[in-house]
């Protein structure tokens, strides 16, 4: 017991240690006579601008879009993805045509598409709602129907034999059964609607924290740009908290 | 419907199906049996005799290609989950449920209200001595425990007929005896009618009326030979004469068949096994 604790204290001294290392090339790189601070800034610099950018006009604005956005597109790719992935996952045919289909999608770099989503939907929030659902939806659908298509036969046949009803087996048995692997589909589904809304936000927007990003670079205003990263770091890691969390309620009542 | 009337009849029942590779497959041929009420009668056989097949058959899970199964004169033609209930040789219990929630799922499924569905578990986990475990998940119990709910659950249905197909197989030999003492135990007080699939001689001994011997595939009913000892069985069953005598004839019997399924199997490139 001891020298587990012992142990995780070393992994997390380690991982400090590295982060701290980072930071100090950090600060050592951006002295004067060393790399251009138009490139990087200076880590006290950045963390000025921090409060100045959050007392800015829009500053709340954009980011309750961003956030708006992100639960959209993750709303979007849930439903979608679940609902696809049961109706395909029930019916074995379906699910041998589909499957591979859904696996090769998520190799296709969908980005190509966000013009067409631009032309489609207008540069405000519905554009980016609707490409990181896109982006989320894939391996959500993908991995249920492949959650659903490896439940051990063994599982519907002690159903079956128990006098379960279609309806019944897939409440009962496919679904609980399919359960942690969907799960993971729609963690890393979550994580696929945030970069894509972010993307999309840095292509082409006119609000937004992804839009704030891209303004800083083009004006040269690389503290700021340093700043809007970092709440954008922020909103993620609270996104994948919630996401999390959200998993491991239900996880603990299963 | 009589009481002397057979609870279960078997007759002419024949299973064959095409493989993926496209061989036809006589899985059984002619098989012909009744099974008298309160009745335990095991199965032996070879590996691939279809002894499972035919166990899956009079449950309803698999349809026959020819021949019919009645329970008490009624045709089988699907589950029967009051009249029927099944004791499988994996571990089928759901693992995202508490044990209790797994002995109750049958009920859920036929309605039964929460309480009373709590009360029928919780006096079956008793039976199978495991009511201290309600709470836990299959993963925290052993694999004879856990084949102990599965009977449980079973029971929970409260079906006249119970059909076990090696159920124990998985276990090691020690768990196996005692598991089958105490299963005989419980089910004697249960009056239900069994048929047991095993692989085991000694278990099919202690624990049988009959004794069916199916011959290599096709499956084909060999010999049926009875036990007459008397019940409750002890443990001391197991090293009486009659007890060697009957295990040694089940031995000669099986013997021939698994040496012509052995050869037909290396014939065929054991492909199919």
């Amino acid at each position: 017991m001891r020298s587990r604790r012992k142990e995780l204290l070393t992994v997390a001294a380690i991982q400090l240690g590295l982060a701290a290392v980072l930071v100090g090339l950090w600060f050592y790189q951006s002295r004067p006579g060393r790399v251009s601070r138009i490139l990087l800034p200076q880590p006290e610099d950045v963390l000025a601008q921090l409060p100045e950018i959050v007392r800015e006009a829009g500053f709340w604005e954009n980011l309750r879009v961003t956030a708006l956005e992100v639960a959209g597109a993750f709303t979007l790719a849930a439903i979608a993805g679940l609902t696809v992935g049961l109706l395909v996952g029930r019916w074995r045919p379906a699910a041998r045509i589909a499957s591979p289909l859904l696996v090769w999608a998520q190799t296709v770099p969908i980005i190509l598409f966000y013009p067409i989503c631009i032309l489609m939907f207008g540069i405000g929030p519905m554009s980016k709602v609707v490409f990181g659902g896109v982006y989320g939806f894939f391996p959500v659908a993908a991995t249920t129907v492949m959650a659903l298509t490896t439940v051990p036969n063994r599982y519907l046949t002690v159903a079956e034999s128990l006098g379960a009803n279609r309806r019944q087996q897939v409440a009962n048995v496919l679904i609980p059964a399919a359960r942690p692997l969907v799960l993971s589909g729609v963690r890393i589904g979550a994580a696929l609607c945030l970069i894509g809304v972010l993307a999309g936000e840095i292509l082409g927007s006119t609000r937004g924290i992804g839009y704030q990003i891209a303004s800083s670079s083009g004006g040269f205003r690389t503290a700021e740009l340093y700043a809007y990263i970092i709440v954008a770091l922020l909103l993620v890691a609270a996104f994948n908290i919630a996401i999390t969390r959200a998993d491991d309620q239900r996880a603990a009542r299963v | 419907m009589t009481r002397t009337e057979p609870a279960i009849t078997a007759s002419d029942v024949s299973m064959w199906y095409e493989t993926q590779r496209g061989e036809q497959v006589n899985a059984l041929d002619t098989v012909s049996l009744d099974v008298r009420r309160g009745e335990f009668l095991s199965l032996i056989g070879p590996s691939g005799c279809g002894k499972s097949t035919l166990l899956y058959i009079v449950g309803g899970l698999r349809r026959q290609s020819s021949g019919q199964v009645s329970l008490d004169g009624q045709r089988v033609t699907g589950p029967m989950p009051t009249k029927v209930g099944f004791v499988f040789q994996d571990y089928t219990l759901f693992p995202w449920r508490t044990i209790i929630a797994n002995v109750e799922v049958g009920l859920g499924f036929r309605g039964v209200g929460r309480r009373e569905r709590r009360e029928i578990a919780t006096e079956k986990l008793e039976l199978v001595g495991l009511r201290g475990f309600a709470d836990a998940y299959p993963g925290e119990l052993s694999g004879g425990m856990q084949q102990r709910v599965a009977v449980a659950r079973a029971l929970a249905m409260d079906p006249e007929i119970l059909l076990m197909d090696e159920p124990f197989g998985a276990l090691d030999e020690q768990t196996r005896t005692v598991l089958g003492e105490e299963l005989a135990r419980i089910l004697e007080k249960t009056g239900k009618t069994i048929v047991f699939v095993t692989h085991s001689l000694s278990e099919a001994v202690f624990l049988s009326d009959r004794v069916v011997v199916m011959s290599a595939r096709p499956g084909r009913v060999k010999e049926i030979l009875a036990v007459d000892a008397a019940r409750p069985r002890e443990s001391g069953f197991a090293t009486a004469p009659e007890f060697t005598q009957t295990r040694n004839r089940l031995f000669e019997l099986l013997h021939e068949e698994v040496r012509a399924a052995a050869l037909a199997e290396m014939q065929s490139g054991g492909l199919d096994a």
